[in-house]
């Protein structure tokens, strides 16, 4: 079994692109509501557990020009994010306590299960129909 | 763009006979010619910057483990080759393993990725030797071994009507062997009928039975039927660049140079019904066209359903396979999807008031990563 800091490349390189994703636009004003309920103060990763965050030395190929840059980019010393509560937030992290992290939680959960009431089905009568339309028209 | 993926098929050979394979086994190999032509077409169509996903498929790939050294060295040596952008993966029946093999592909990052349909009772009704022999045993004893030695090992098991019921077992006995990165995938084109499809939520039911155990004992086990949908529910649904891309950000390639749209669609419908082009003479474009619509659905029921953002309602090749057309779901694919959804749902609600936020790799993307945790999962009780 491999310890976080030495995760196989296959599945750390993943990190390489940043860390969240898609997620954090998408429930943006949710996040706002809750780090405003809850009265959550931004941190700096600086302030994280030292070692968090390494900087690295890396060459990417410009997009424009046919040659290698040289950069350094910051990520986590481990691929897996903070094993805290967190939101991001245009650009800073929030950390949250039990009673945020349950409220924003259970906004997901409570969503969730509107649209399983809401759930159709597709069965065999319905396919069955639906291919002999389809054989029928030629 | 997203992530685009690419299929390399090194050979259609295979020491097996598996009565659901869709490849269509025949003597054809990869040969370096049309190795250089596929690697470059891959560099050359894919966007500077790309992330990029190799896998070497079959057949059985390591039949010919020269042709994946070779394939192997062509495209790390390619002049667009980027160490961060691409990554590769090696699919394989489990009958071949040896030290140098893991030693290759330790030494390149190779992912290993291995089918096996569960212990010997449920393996060995569909997956044998080419002579009829049982292959379980052999499978097992690799299974063992890259345990051992490779750093990440993840299995693929295929179920049928036949073998529903037994998934509990199949999963209680590949985390009894050890591994923790359980991808479990229906045989689409299979016969479902009412009967099966009824056993489903049960079933998967008690996949998640497992599941939440080894959540609960601190051992987590990543499972895709359900990890893959806790992800998707934190994250709104599955992303436009998650959705099938087949055609535009998938392509597959045979031995002899024939590049279809998926893997999965080589070996199947009448003489290359699938096939867009040659690797030497270049894709059709007007065939293309066949595939574009893979990304959306076409049943009227899928429009209003409240979970359609969560169902793989548009994976054109399990589609087809189900129902014969790429954009038409089967009544299997919308239930199996709708209980998943459900248990993933139950199964989240349930560790999430017991273990607290234990989702968060989730929410982010990489579900697998809390089966790789050497600590213990600790709850957040802050």
């Amino acid at each position: 079994m491999y310890e976080m800091n030495r995760l196989p490349q296959i599945i750390e390189r993943k990190w390489w692109y940043g860390g969240p994703r898609d997620f954090w636009l998408k429930n943006i004003d949710r996040i706002q509501d809750i780090i405003k309920e809850f009265k959550v103060k931004p941190i700096e990763a600086e302030h994280l557990d030292v070692g968090y965050f390494e900087t690295v030395n890396m060459t990417t190929k410009s997009l424009i020009r046919e040659e290698n840059i040289p950069e350094k980019i910051r990520r986590p010393s481990f691929p897996g994010g903070m094993r805290i509560p967190h939101l991001h937030f245009k650009g800073d992290i929030y950390l949250l306590e039990r009673e945020a992290w349950e409220k924003f939680s259970g906004q997901l959960i409570q969503d969730l299960r509107m649209k399983l009431e809401k759930v159709n089905s597709i069965n065999f009568e319905q396919a069955v129909e639906i291919s002999e339309t389809i054989n029928s028209l030629g | 763009m997203g992530q685009v993926k690419y299929t390399i098929c090194i050979t259609q050979e295979c020491n097996l006979a598996c009565t659901y394979c869709y490849i269509g086994k025949k003597p054809v190999r990869l040969d370096s010619q049309v190795a250089t032509a596929v690697i470059d077409f891959i560099f050359e169509n894919t966007p500077p910057g790309e992330p990029i996903d190799i896998g070497f498929f079959g057949g059985e790939p390591l039949l010919e483990f020269d042709l994946i050294k070779t394939a192997t060295q062509l495209i790390t040596e390619h002049p667009a080759y980027s160490a961060y952008c691409v990554r590769l993966t090696l699919v394989t029946n489990g009958t071949i393993f040896s030290p140098e093999i893991a030693h290759f592909l330790i030494e390149h990052q190779i992912s290993f990725c291995l089918s096996c349909d569960g212990p010997a009772t449920v393996h060995d009704r569909f997956r044998r030797f080419v002579n009829g022999n049982p292959s379980s045993a052999t499978v097992e004893h690799t299974l063992r071994q890259a345990l051992q030695v490779l750093p990440s090992v993840v299995v693929n098991a295929v179920y049928r009507p036949e073998t529903l019921a037994c998934l509990p077992e199949v999963v209680s006995y590949f985390a009894s062997i050890g591994l923790k990165q359980i991808y479990l995938n229906p045989d689409y084109s299979a016969n479902w009928r009412q009967a099966e499809i009824d056993l489903l939520t049960e079933t998967y039911r008690k996949v998640a039975d497992i599941y939440i155990d080894s959540y609960l004992k601190h051992q987590p086990l990543f499972i895709s039927l359900l990890d893959s949908k806790i992800t998707i529910l934190l994250r709104g649904g599955y992303q436009p660049e998650e959705r099938c891309n087949m055609g535009r950000g998938e392509l597959a390639f045979t031995p002899d140079g024939r590049i279809f749209p998926c893997e999965r669609l080589i070996g199947s419908g009448e003489a290359d019904q699938h096939c867009l082009g040659n690797i030497q003479s270049g894709i059709f474009i007007e065939r293309l066209g066949c595939f574009h619509k893979s990304g959306g659905e076409k049943n009227m029921e899928c429009f209003s359903c409240g979970i359609k953002d969560y169902c793989m309602n548009w994976c054109g090749c399990s589609n087809f396979f189900a129902s014969g057309f790429y954009n038409r779901v089967s009544p299997f694919i919308c239930h199996s999807e709708r209980a998943a959804v459900e248990t993933a749902f139950r199964t989240f609600e349930f560790l999430e008031k017991r273990l607290g936020a234990v989702f968060l790799e989730h929410l982010s993307g990489s579900p697998q990563l809390n089966s790789l945790m050497v600590e213990k999962l600790k709850t957040y009780a802050l």
